[in-house]
């Protein structure tokens, strides 16, 4: 191929690459998948808010108390409106104050039984409400009516719910086993409750459940209650997901990780693990772990047991966080090295690992950079049509991915986790399926395709963790995914196929963070995306600029 | 002829008979010796009365199944399994009432509501139906609880408050056997269903009859429609105990997190230790194959014969069956497929370690064949040694129970309470023994494996002192700080002392390894752990459980005797027939 035409064949690889992302990124956001979500308020402001409530309503110093907000999301109760009523009319019933989705924030202290939990939905409305109080703690002795009645003036002042003819008490408890008060507990339930615009739940209930300690709040939830026949029938889907995840994940142990361990040791005996490029990459992948763990410590504290002391907690977390970073990096480092010497045995003509990620002032990891890149547009691309086409004709259903990004919304910089979940992924999948498990498998069943199959079916159906209808709409997707990425790993190697799934998974996760309101950690995500690019670009400028003076002297 | 051969051949020939005598005696008063300490230890540290399992398998069912005719179920209907578990809810409350109480409120307890710490649990579950019962039965044979998973929106009485009640007074006194005037009622809790109206009491045993410090023995009576659903008794202990001393302490959590990083240390060595037996190819890995073959074997035949107990995670509504059983085979296999990989390398590194760095010590065949009798004197120690070292186990671990006992810290033997609740666990399967000669097998077998990477360590530092300091660190602490999780009540110096008599007792049986071969280590792990077995199985009131007793004694003598006088000697006869074959193929090659 000459000069000209390899330059066309870049400029239309090129094209495929933008053109794939810009189809790909609309389907994505206007066909299927996303949530509209209008937030009215963000973590920030819902902690705020719940300071606020708890210095006015408790009359406590917030300031006392340590506090962690992180969003939570009710997976089942998503599914069954989204099933039922649709994805655009539950975002406006999210908007409306349902909570499948809130704002919850914890105040506590160490040591101290006595801790507070407050939700806000989107919309800013108080929707769950706990007071953590001592078993032992006194208060007033009143009758169950004064209670009920103190509940129902709670409801009136503190929520948009007030207890009239179309909610059904449904529960009552009295509870006289505390030393030194009693406690009760009522629930109402409200059924064909029309909202805002005009929906409804369908066959689901909303109920209202009080906890009171004696005559004082102790909890307070509202919440969607489902059918139990639907919740059985979802729990049954979710099943189906369940088995097929298993056994791809006995597939990968039995197929990918015991041979791994067997040729690490081959190798080790024959001396012929050369390990240095692994372990850079693994001490990268554990570095991004270690600190993605400690970034993720909000959500540490969301969970901390108070009655351990606080110190020993944050011990605790630290050396969990290291064990992590050592387990996920030692991973990374065995499948690289053992995946490298396999490759070179059977596939001798793909640059090695050192070759791979040497200089981006080679040509060979410029063009690995770019064919990763356009693999990222032509994987968005693939996926996106996919469930469109599948929506549309085959009625495929998968849960709107308003749960991307989620964990993120508890950590001290959300984009980190976008970083984490990219490097992570790349790394210690590629280095696992494809680099050792297309070159092991080729090495014993001859053909190629069967080996890019089989790992892509494997790899597909490993990810098959969520509710889907049919059971295996996710796990051909990624299957599908698993194929392209095999095909252009035996042609180009694995920079390529590291490129486009850290940019694939660093992407959606932005994207992710975009929807939920962090829009400047948002942008942060799309610059660490373009990053392979950027670097590839500065090495080629700097390629080029080096041979012209090469060749400039020369000629001098 | 060495020294002691020549020696015991003039002994021989003196005094034949006294020689005879002398031997049998002593090997019979050894093993009475610690099957003595070991049954009086069990005795003593289990809550008897409580923990002594008085009906088998068969009858336990039996007993599920009337509960569930008595409400109209035909267990025919229903998916079932059974299990003879340790009740972890309840282990809290145990450590409480080991604090503050006495045996007899464990006795008492059981007497009154049927609470137990260990017993059967029969679970009933319909496919695609919300619908299972869990009948929890103690192991003397009494209804310790039923639960029964029954629909939203099943249909039912609309009782008032009571008239419920007056459905579960008659309830406790006939089938439960409570006397209503023992009881004071905590709380009720009324929920309207779709079709029906739903009650759950909460009582307290009054303090009268059962009182542990703040602790009180409670149960829960659930009224679904018409229908007594539901018992579960339950000891409530203070909420202030729960939170303060199940926490750890500063030191005990510096402990525990330097076990942590120890664990991750010993982990690197291991991986290293491979890498450097990998390169020095020390590893057998035909031997290491084979053995993985058998093991996948025995572990097929202990997953059939653990058929009863299947089900026992599946549950009412949700997943289907063939979904779970799906999910628990795939995991199964998994799970087999993963132990045959340990095994393969740690019979690899373990056989390979001992052949390559301690050739110069006597062979399998000089060692262990029976061709002889008893008239080795080689045997006799590889026989009796485990033993020994069995009885300083057990014996140090009723010393450590005793001094818990007189500082008032629950700490049960490891010995006895805890690990016979372990063994137990074997009960709900086909044939226990069975299920017991896979534990000891897979015990020996790890051992194996550690044996190899001492001897890789040994190789690698020059040093047995340095070994055994290293050995005794990082098995000592992270045992202790682990420990710290599973007896938050007992204190460090207490778990410490221990640690170090177990690395104390490990130490000795390295070296006597040394002085004799690497298949007294083996035996010494089937021996230490079938008779412990086979003592918690003998020591219960159940005949077929006494029978599975024997049956593993039986079994032991089998494998040790019938190794050496059959099973050795075949092996190695035919890897020498191989290298003879090997040898002569050469030598027709090379003409």
């Amino acid at each position: 191929m000459n000069m000209n035409m390899r330059r066309y064949v870049y400029i239309g690889a090129g094209i495929l690459g933008i053109g794939t992302f810009i189809v790909g990124l609309l389907l994505l956001l206007n066909v299927r998948s996303f949530y509209k979500v209008d937030y009215q308020i963000t973590a920030e402001e819902a902690e705020q808010k719940a300071h606020t409530f708890l210095q006015e309503s408790y009359d406590i110093e917030t300031g006392k108390y340590q506090t962690s907000t992180q969003m939570e999301q009710e997976n089942k109760a998503l599914a069954f409106l989204e099933r039922n009523i649709g994805q655009q009319e539950t975002s406006t019933l999210i908007e409306n104050g349902l909570p499948v989705f809130a704002y919850t924030t914890r105040a506590f202290q160490a040591q101290q039984k006595e801790e507070f939990k407050v939700q806000y939905a989107p919309n800013g409305e108080l929707t769950s409400f706990s007071h953590s109080i001592p078993e032992d703690a006194k208060k007033e002795q009143i009758s169950q009516d004064s209670a009920l009645q103190n509940a129902k003036a709670f409801l009136k002042a503190q929520t948009p719910y007030e207890i009239s003819e179309e909610w059904t008490q449904i529960t009552s408890k009295t509870d006289n086993s505390l030393p030194n008060r009693t406690d009760y507990t009522f629930v109402w339930e409200r059924s064909g409750y029309e909202f805002a615009n005009g929906n409804t739940l369908g066959e689901a209930t909303e109920r209202i459940r009080m906890h009171m300690h004696g005559g004082d709040v102790g909890e307070y939830a509202y919440t969607p209650h489902l059918p139990q026949a639907w919740v059985r029938n979802y729990e049954d889907l979710q099943a189906n997901n369940t088995t097929a995840q298993m056994i791809a994940q006995a597939a990968m142990v039995l197929g990918f990780i015991v041979p791994i361990l067997i040729f690490f040791g081959k190798a080790v005996m024959d001396r012929t693990l050369h390990p240095k490029m692994a372990i850079f990459t693994g001490v990268f992948v554990a570095l991004v772990v270690l600190i993605a763990q400690l970034n993720l410590f909000p959500q540490a504290l969301f969970q901390y047991p108070t009655e351990w002391p606080f110190g020993i907690y944050v011990g605790y977390i630290g050396i969990a966080s290291l064990i992590s970073a050592l387990v996920l990096g030692g991973i990374v480092i065995l499948s690289g090295a053992t995946g490298d010497v396999v490759q070179k045995q059977v596939f001798s003509k793909l640059p090695s690992l050192k070759d791979s990620f040497s200089s981006l002032y080679t040509a060979r990891v410029q063009k690995g950079i770019f064919v990763g890149s356009i693999l990222f547009g032509v994987h968005l691309f693939v996926v996106n049509v996919y469930y469109t086409v599948g929506g549309a004709y085959f009625n495929f259903w998968s849960p709107g991915a308003l749960s991307v990004g989620l964990n993120a919304t508890a950590t001290y910089l959300p984009v980190i986790q976008a970083l984490f979940i990219g490097v992570i992924a790349a790394f210690s999948e590629e280095y696992i399926f494809r680099m050792f498990g297309i070159a092991f498998l080729k090495r014993y069943l001859k053909y190629t395709w069967i080996a890019i199959l089989i790992t892509a079916v494997v790899w597909g159906f490993v990810h098959s963790s969520y509710t889907t209808i049919p059971w295996f709409v996710r796990g051909v997707e990624v299957t599908i995914i698993g194929v392209i990425m095999g095909m252009v790993y035996v042609r180009y190697g694995i920079l390529p196929v590291i490129t486009s799934h850290f940019m694939f998974n660093t992407f959606l996760m932005s994207i992710g963070l975009l929807v939920l309101n962090y829009t400047w950690n948002a942008i942060a995500g799309f610059g660490i995306v373009s990053i392979p690019i950027i670097l590839a670009i500065i090495g080629f400028v700097s390629s080029q600029r080096k041979s012209k003076i090469t060749k400039s002297e020369a000629n001098t | 002829m060495d020294a002691s051969q020549s020696e015991e051949a003039n002994q021989k020939q003196f005094l034949p008979m006294l020689y005879m005598w002398k031997r049998t005696i002593t090997v019979v008063a050894v093993i009475l010796a610690i099957l003595g300490v070991g049954f009086a230890s069990y005795t003593i540290q289990t809550n008897e009365d409580a923990a002594r399992v008085k009906i088998h398998r068969q009858e336990a069912k039996e007993i599920a199944n009337s509960e569930l005719e008595k409400r109209d179920l035909d267990p025919q209907n229903f998916v079932q399994s059974i299990a003879f578990q340790p009740r972890f809810a309840f282990t809290q409350a145990e450590s409480y009432i080991a604090q503050y109480g006495t045996e007899q409120n464990f006795a008492s307890a059981l007497q009154i509501t049927g609470w137990s710490s260990v017993g059967w649990t029969v679970s009933y579950a319909k496919d695609g139906e919300e619908r299972a019962v869990k009948v929890r039965i103690t192991p003397q044979g009494e209804v310790s609880s039923v639960n029964q998973i029954y629909p939203d929106d099943g249909k039912g009485a609309n009782l008032d408050e009571s008239q419920a009640r007056e459905k579960v007074i008659p309830y406790l006194q006939e089938e439960r056997g409570i006397n209503p005037e023992q009881i004071e009622e905590q709380s009720v809790e009324q929920t309207q269903r779709a079709n029906r109206t739903d009650y759950t009491f909460t009582y307290h045993v009054s303090s009268d009859s059962w009182k542990v410090n703040e602790a009180n023995l409670a149960f829960q009576v659930d009224v679904e429609g018409n229908s007594v659903n539901g018992f579960s008794p339950r000891v409530d202990i203070p909420e202030e105990w729960r939170r303060t001393e199940a926490t750890p302490n500063g030191g005990e959590f510096a402990l525990l997190g330097l076990s942590f990083f120890l664990i991750l240390g010993a982990l690197g060595v291991v991986v290293w230790g491979f890498v450097y037996a990998l390169r020095e190819q020390v590893m057998m890995f035909n031997i290491g194959k084979w053995a993985a073959y058998v093991y996948i074997g025995i572990a097929i035949l202990a997953t059939l014969n653990a058929l009863p107990r299947f089900t026992l995670p599946y549950g009412a509504g949700g997943i289907s069956l063939n979904n779970f059983l799906a999910i628990a085979i795939g995991g199964k296999v998994v799970q087999i497929a993963f132990m045959a990989f340990v095994v393969f390398l740690a019979i690899a590194l373990g056989i390979g370690a001992w052949k390559t760095f301690m050739s110069s010590y006597w062979g399998l065949k000089e060692m262990y064949t029976f061709d002889r009798g008893w008239n080795t004197p080689r045997i006799r120690e590889i026989l009796l040694t485990p033993l020994v070292i069995s009885g300083i186990f057990v014996g140090s671990q009723f010393a450590i129970a005793k001094l818990a006992e007189v500082q008032n810290i629950y700490m049960p033997a490891l010995s006895s309470n805890g690990f016979t609740q372990d063994l137990l666990t074997v009960l709900g399967t086909f044939i226990p023994a069975g299920a017991a000669v896979q534990g000891f097998v897979m015990s020996a077998v790890l051992l194996l494996g550690a044996l190899g990477g001492v001897l890789v360590g040994k190789q690698v530092l020059q040093s047995w002192w340095k070994i055994f300091v290293l050995l005794g660190i990082s098995v000592m602490l992270p045992t202790t700080g682990v420990l710290l999780i599973t007896y938050p009540l007992s204190t460090v110096a207490l778990l410490s002392l221990s640690t170090l008599i177990n690395v104390c007792v490990i130490g000795l049986a390295v070296v006597l390894v040394l002085r004799t071969n690497l298949l007294a280590y083996v035996l010494m792990s089937i021996e230490l752990m079938g008779l412990s077995m086979s003592a918690a199985l003998l020591v219960q009131d159940d005949m077929w459980i006494r029978i599975n007793g024997v049956i593993l004694l039986v079994i032991l003598v089998a494998v040790i005797y019938g190794g050496g006088k059959y099973g050795i000697p075949f092996v190695m006869q035919k890897m020498e027939t191989r290298k003879e074959n090997t040898f002569k193929d050469a030598q027709s090659k090379d003409q």
